[in-house]
């Protein structure tokens, strides 16, 4: 049963990538001027209009529309991702990479802040309006408030040039040849900032998630059945109360996933970390249209698949979900 | 600090930043943009630079008045419209429901897999000429979906009420019905995420314009960041002022739509 439930899920995937890489592709060809153009301007020299027309027809632009998205999509599905106009490279060979180290960034955020958010959340919620909870939520509050590049530029300025605790930027010290264990605490050394920064505006926004979801359950009869028949209070908040208030969070956490890109976009573009967040916006300033669609694509299928794997984990935890 | 109190410090803080706004002309002493030459990176407290100069020995305090204006126009520009759209998106779906509230539930969740800050940067990437008004446009196009699925959910619930029955076998319009009855009840919902949406705008137009993707021409607080980030060390309060009044708006939204929430009765919508 559970197999024709992924099934019917994976497969309702399908027509929403269509779709949205569709809208996507839409929305890159409404601009006034094409990728030819912007090559041309981009590399400062003139051309005449045939030069132009002869460019076109070589990169397929001149084709209609549709075919033109068929031939990426049937491209993207083959492993062609496409050719960057402006850095004049394969996407192939650039963006594993990038991925790469965006997924590092993150996910080590991603880690922490959750870790500290269920903890401090579950205290917060159970001790609902006393000075810790207080004190906590507006904490949650300033930094949620708080933009990120400013975070970002403020712990700069304190761990990086005030105190040279941390360096400004790039993943691995230039001009040093680590190898071994060495080579992965330079680039630890190099994460910690970007990370810990990351992690404080992840912390804020599960913190206040699972304050609330936990308010919820709380409140619920089982809970208080718990508390009436003597369980005591650790296994009424732990095995009663954590474990379902962290259901509707499952599916949250998917969600997220748009939250914790925005993040990385930003903190990859303070601190030099040459991740996908960063390349978007190189793409996007330079209008490199192959990149930004590929990317965009990526990013889809990531969603998509973080909410299959969201599905998937609540069907396991929740035994009320019907197939 | 109660969430009634906390409400109130918010509002009065975005009255008194919005006054700002509206006496830019009069609190600015200089034009936003204007250098003096001689005049660069002077710290706070200088005499004629209550906020400091920038390193094109621009006022920081009559660019960041300016800046203000550009925060709200957009903030609420930006809310106008998502509005529109979400009205009509989930008025059509909640109202009407089965194929058409299908086909636009299904419409709507596709665009939401689309994370709204990438969606954000790659359609207004597009365009040679960023205006404020293209910026506009492209936030609430990849805003509205959220709200419409709250207007479509209230409006469900409410079109089965019993008074609605009543009002029809009296004799009320349809129009009638849900324009005096059902609109009214979608309000305080829209209120509410609206208030905490207009903070969300407000930040992301900053990011644009930090990450070099805004309206170059503006005075956008994000540039006056992004101008600080290069003398860092040497002109801290270039980034952090006009980052300290983001900050501010912020945060006296988030507390405004929080108390708002609890006034209005509103369930928390995670």
């Amino acid at each position: 049963m559970k197999k024709k439930y992924i099934i019917r899920k994976l497969l309702t995937a399908i027509p929403t990538f269509l779709i949205a890489t569709i809208i996507l592709f839409s929305l890159l060809h409404i601009a006034p001027s094409g990728p030819v153009e912007i090559m041309v301007r981009s590399s400062g020299k003139t051309m005449d209009p045939g030069m132009i027309e002869e460019l076109r027809s070589q990169y397929g632009l001149d084709k209609p529309l549709h075919q033109q998205y068929f031939r990426w999509l049937s491209n993207f599905f083959t492993g062609d991702l496409g050719y960057s106009y402006v850095t004049n490279q394969r996407l192939n060979s650039i963006l594993p990479e990038k991925i790469l180290l965006t997924l590092e960034l993150v996910l080590v955020a991603n880690v922490f802040s959750v870790a500290f958010a269920v903890v401090l959340g579950v205290i917060a919620a159970v001790r609902k309006n006393s000075f810790l909870d207080n004190f906590l939520s507006s904490f949650a509050l300033f930094t949620y408030s708080m933009p990120l590049f400013w975070v970002g530029l403020l712990a700069l300025y304190v761990f990086s040039l005030k105190l040279g605790l941390t360096p400004v930027g790039g993943v691995t010290s230039l001009g040093k040849d680590f190898t071994g264990f060495a080579a992965i605490a330079d680039n630890l050394y190099h994460l910690i900032l970007p990370a810990s920064v990351l992690s404080l505006a992840y912390l804020a926004y599960y913190f206040r998630l699972i304050r609330s979801s936990m308010l919820d359950v709380l409140n619920k009869e089982y809970v208080v059945a718990a508390r009436a028949k003597g369980v005591k209070e650790l296994a009424v908040i732990f095995k009663h109360a954590l474990r379902n208030a962290l259901l509707p969070l499952i599916t949250l956490f998917a969600v997220s996933l748009g939250f914790v890109l925005a993040g990385s976009v930003v903190i990859e573009t303070i601190f030099g970390w040459p991740g996908l967040g960063r390349f978007l916006v190189t793409a996007a300033f330079n209008r490199d249209y192959t990149a930004l669609l590929s990317l965009n694509a990526i990013i889809v299928i990531m969603v998509l698949f973080a909410n299959l794997v969201a599905d998937i984990a609540c069907a396991y935890v929740d035994p009320r979900i019907k197939y | 600090m109660g969430k009634n109190k906390a409400a109130v410090v918010g509002g009065s803080v975005l009255v008194i930043l919005i006054i700002a706004a509206i006496l830019a002309p009069i609190i600015a002493p200089y034009s936003p943009r204007e250098m003096s030459y001689g005049n660069e990176l002077l710290p706070p407290g200088s005499e004629g630079y209550l906020l400091g100069t920038t390193s094109l020995a621009q006022d920081v305090l009559s660019y960041v008045v300016y800046g203000l204006r550009i925060s709200l126009y957009v903030g609420f520009g930006t809310l106008l419209l998502e509005v529109a759209l979400a009205l009509t998106v989930g008025g059509l779906s909640g109202y009407f429901g089965g194929v058409i509230d299908e086909l636009l539930m299904r419409f709507t969740e596709i665009v939401m897999t689309i994370p709204p800050i990438i969606l954000l940067i790659t359609g207004v990437s597009m365009f040679g000429t960023r205006s404020l008004e293209i910026i506009i446009l492209f936030m609430a196009l990849v805003n509205w979906p959220w709200m419409a699925r709250v207007v479509r959910a209230e409006i469900m619930s409410r079109k089965q009420e019993p008074f609605i029955e009543e009002g029809r076998s009296m004799g009320f319009s349809e129009l009638y019905l849900l324009v005096r009855y059902i609109f009214p009840t979608v309000l305080s919902p829209v209120i509410v995420l609206g208030t905490l949406d207009v903070a969300w705008f407000i930040l992301y137009e900053a990011t644009l314009s930090f990450l070099g993707l805004g309206d170059p021409t503006s005075t956008s607080l994000g540039i006056l960041v992004s101008m600080g980030r290069d003398v860092l060390t040497s002109g801290w309060w270039v980034s952090f002022i006009p980052a300290f009044l983001i900050f501010l708006l912020v945060i006296s939204l988030n507390l405004l739509g929080d108390g708002l929430r609890d006034a209005l009765d509103v369930r928390e919508n995670v």
